[in-house]
């Protein structure tokens, strides 16, 4: 009893112990970072670093790097001059497509921040691991330059949208409509490799969260029940090959494939693009997007039939497999139309193709996959699957030709129908077999 | 008998009165003359000036305004004899900071000797960078090789003077108690230099006390306004410590410079803190943003410094983030501001936005 005493009080002295040494060597550091020093602008070690302040000895990560409190140090404005602006930030907010705020820094070719270049990268680089000879963008003006050769997210179009909305003014910088900037982490931080498991980072903040209140405008993504799996919950999510692999997946290049680890993206972008964006300046005709079960195929709602798809895509799942926005299309920008990915399910899509048979044969069957070519489509389409029609009278829907390849083993001089003309968000289309009409996206 | 005892109590009773009256008026300086003056500057063939030197002062006085103020620089008293130091090796910095760190008395943390603080002709360490005031829109005349304690090119006395001397005569021997806890009157501040918060004409506020600085809590109450006011070269806007400064660094003051609402130009001062999203946290006092306090505070009426700060009333100044004479840090920041993250340290910006720690 008594040695059963003593070891008791050693045992509770040594916990005791412990819980002090955890209160001297382990609070303090909690303590003393927030959500800012959390964030990639406030880190210390890679923070925002304007040099035109770094030479005055400012700690990278400092507000000065972006707010000017007085528009002068020393007597006279650091560079860039030009005057105080709104916010107390060193350059005017929001300008143009190409001329904003945030790309004073984060270019590749000038940049106010250290050396003269801050590197970024497109999603295919950091979540499909894009090689970098294919997937050249390396930093968010590239990627909002895509405006004639290519596209990219209008920033006039995105101001226009969230003025007056969830907090949001006409002074608001649009890409603060979708990052905070005092939260938003690196996605890897400081890092020009794809993105790992080890090395995640969380940036995004969902615009009708917003707030002038740091605490309340989180990012997204970073709690479980913000990623994908919780989306498609009920449903399935099925992670994307990442480049030339078949063991690894997207986002962080990790066996995991049911976004348990990627960011509810869906959700994210919904929060704008469930409106409709039919008119100027928006002009998506193809709005409001419907990703739930009354909606897209690619979202919560059901294929009719079977689906002829690639792996790591089965037939087995059919009706319940969920895509995110990003398994296909760029946040940024990208050299193909509607932002499209130019790396798709571990392999790429063809640059400024408008023929979209490049981006749906990364994960459907094209004829290739039946004894026909390449980025061709009638097995699908008249004797494959859930195919909708019936081979027959070829001219009425493709003006001329005839002799199927992969259904008749003919000589195939049916010219192709662009993907588009049936398969957009929201389409849908009468078909010779049933079902009819059909969902067809 | 009766009569008589009634008597008594009715004399003592005035005596009393009268005695707690003279205490509360006896808030200028007091004591014997030769404390601060002497006639020839000489006692059994000894200077009498503080330093021992044998020139002349003005106005009789025993020291210049350093004289008296930074009797020993390297010595560890902040008040001597009733007369605060402004420049002194002691930890205890005053609540304008310490010119120490401009002399290379005090060790600075980021700062040198041109960035550390006002640099008065009178410390002998001239700025060498800054030839005028930034932002002096109201061309002041003030250069590095002018700019003086009082006067015309200082801050504290008469600003419309240029004799330093002259520019704070009388002021020591004005009755001050309408600055002092317990007996504030805000409506007879400013008027005089003697009757002006530190003897910086027109503003107003309420002095710390000397005699427990520095406990917690005993801090100045400085005066701000909901709005910036209109000044000039020698008048503050609105009677507020901000005003004053914007005296000569007026490009950083007021609505065409700073906005008049947010998103403001310049970090705005003269302006309510906001009682929404982060700043409703910041409800305790904290010197290492201190806030102003505007003429409808009911705090002016109390014995003591307040503890509280409220959101939605208190007002942000520039003493919100600055120093007056002098800080360890570069700008004559109140904490490390250019150092932070890296140094690990406080982050007084994180007093007011509080969450952007």
């Amino acid at each position: 009893m008594g040695v059963m005493f003593v070891i008791q009080k050693r045992t509770k002295f040594l916990f005791l112990l412990c819980i002090l040494f955890l209160l001297i060597f382990i609070l303090p550091k909690i303590t003393n970072s927030g959500p800012y020093t959390n964030s990639a602008h406030g880190n210390a070690d890679y923070g925002v670093n304007r040099s035109s302040l770094s030479t005055f000895g400012y700690s990278k990560g400092n507000c000065a790097h972006c707010h000017e409190q007085h528009a002068s140090i020393g007597g006279s404005e650091p560079i860039p001059t030009g005057g105080p602006d709104k916010y107390a930030l060193f350059y005017k907010n929001h300008i143009s497509q190409t001329d904003n705020f945030c790309f004073k820094c984060h270019t590749d070719t000038g940049s106010l921040q250290g050396t003269g270049a801050l590197y970024n990268y497109s999603y295919s680089y950091r979540a499909g691991a894009c090689p970098s000879s294919l997937c050249t963008e390396n930093s968010i003006l590239k990627l909002f330059s895509y405006t004639t050769n290519g596209s990219s997210h209008n920033l006039d179009a995105i101001l226009n949208f969230i003025n007056g909305k969830w907090g949001y003014t006409s002074d608001s910088n649009p890409c603060v409509a979708c990052h905070n900037p005092h939260r938003a982490q690196g996605d890897p931080a400081n890092s020009s490799s794809p993105k790992s498991s080890s090395t995640r980072g969380w940036p995004v903040s969902r615009p009708s969260q917003h707030s002038k209140d740091n605490s309340l405008w989180g990012l997204w993504g970073d709690d479980p029940t913000e990623r994908m799996s919780s989306y498609a919950s009920g449903y399935t999510y099925q992670a994307p090959y990442r480049y030339g692999s078949t063991t690894t997946y997207e986002p962080d290049g990790s066996t995991t494939t049911d976004g348990s680890n990627l960011t509810d993206f869906v959700t994210f972008c919904q929060d704008c693009h469930s409106s409709s964006m039919t008119g100027p300046p928006y002009n998506l005709l193809h709005t409001p997007i419907n990703w739930e079960a009354t909606g897209d195929k690619h979202g919560k709602g059901a294929a009719d039939g079977t689906i002829s798809v690639k792996n790591p895509y089965s037939n087995s799942s059919i009706g319940w497999y969920v895509l995110s926005c990003l398994d296909c299309h760029e946040p940024h920008g990208a050299p193909n139309p509607f932002l499209i990915r130019k790396e798709v399910n571990g392999g790429t899509v063809s640059i400024g193709t408008s023929d979209y048979g490049y981006l749906c044969g990364r994960c459907h069957l094209d004829d290739s996959n039946f004894g026909g070519s390449a980025n061709r489509w009638e097995g699908v389409h008249h004797c494959k699957g859930d195919y909708p029609y019936v081979q027959k009278s070829c001219s009425d829907c493709h003006g001329s030709g005839g002799g199927g390849v992969v259904c008749q083993g003919g000589p195939g001089t049916t010219p192709a129908i662009p993907c588009s003309n049936c398969h957009y968000h929201g389409s849908s289309a009468n078909a010779t077999v049933s079902p009819s009409p059909r969902r067809t996206f | 008998m009766a009569v008589n005892l009634k008597r008594f109590l009715i004399f003592y009773f005035v005596i009393f009165i009268l005695l707690l009256f003279t205490l509360q008026v006896k808030a200028k300086v007091t004591g014997e003359c030769y404390k601060c003056h002497t006639m020839h500057n000489s006692q059994n063939g000894q200077p009498m000036t503080f330093n021992s030197t044998s020139g002349q002062v003005p106005l009789l006085l025993r020291g210049t305004c350093l004289g008296c103020h930074g009797q020993n620089p390297s010595g560890s008293q902040y008040i001597i004899e009733n007369i605060p130091q402004v420049l002194h090796a002691s930890p205890i910095d005053l609540p304008a900071g310490n010119f120490a760190y401009i002399t290379g008395n005090k060790q600075t943390q980021g700062a040198n000797s041109t960035t550390a603080g006002h640099n008065v002709i009178d410390l002998g360490v001239q700025e060498t960078v800054l030839t005028s005031p930034p932002g002096d829109i109201n061309n002041t005349g003030i250069t590095n090789t002018n700019f003086t304690c009082a006067g015309t090119y200082g801050c504290h006395g008469d600003r419309t003077i240029q004799d330093p001397y002259t520019a704070m005569r009388g002021a020591h021997h004005t009755d001050d108690s309408i600055l002092k806890f317990g007996s504030i009157d805000l409506n007879k501040q400013g008027d005089t230099v003697g009757t002006s918060f530190r003897f910086l004409k027109g503003v107003k506020g309420g002095e710390v006390s000397w005699s427990n600085y520095p406990t917690p809590y005993n801090h100045n109450e400085y005066y701000g306004a909901t709005t910036p006011g209109t000044g000039n070269a020698t008048t503050p806007a609105g009677n507020t410590i901000s005003g004053f400064c914007a005296e000569c660094h007026g490009k950083f003051y007021g609505s065409t410079n700073v906005g008049s609402s947010s998103p403001w130009l310049r970090h705005p001062t003269d302006t309510v803190l906001p009682s929404a999203n982060e700043y409703a946290y910041y409800t305790t006092y904290n010197s290492t943003a201190p806030v102003a306090r505007t003429s409808s505070w009911n705090g002016w009426s109390a014995s003591s410094p307040s503890t509280t700060v409220t959101p939605g009333s208190d007002v942000i100044m520039c003493l919100s983030c600055h120093y007056a004479h002098a800080s360890p840090y570069f700008k004559l920041m109140r904490w490390d501001y250019k150092g932070w993250p890296g140094s690990g340290g406080t982050n007084g910006c994180n007093v007011c936005h509080t969450k952007k720690d």
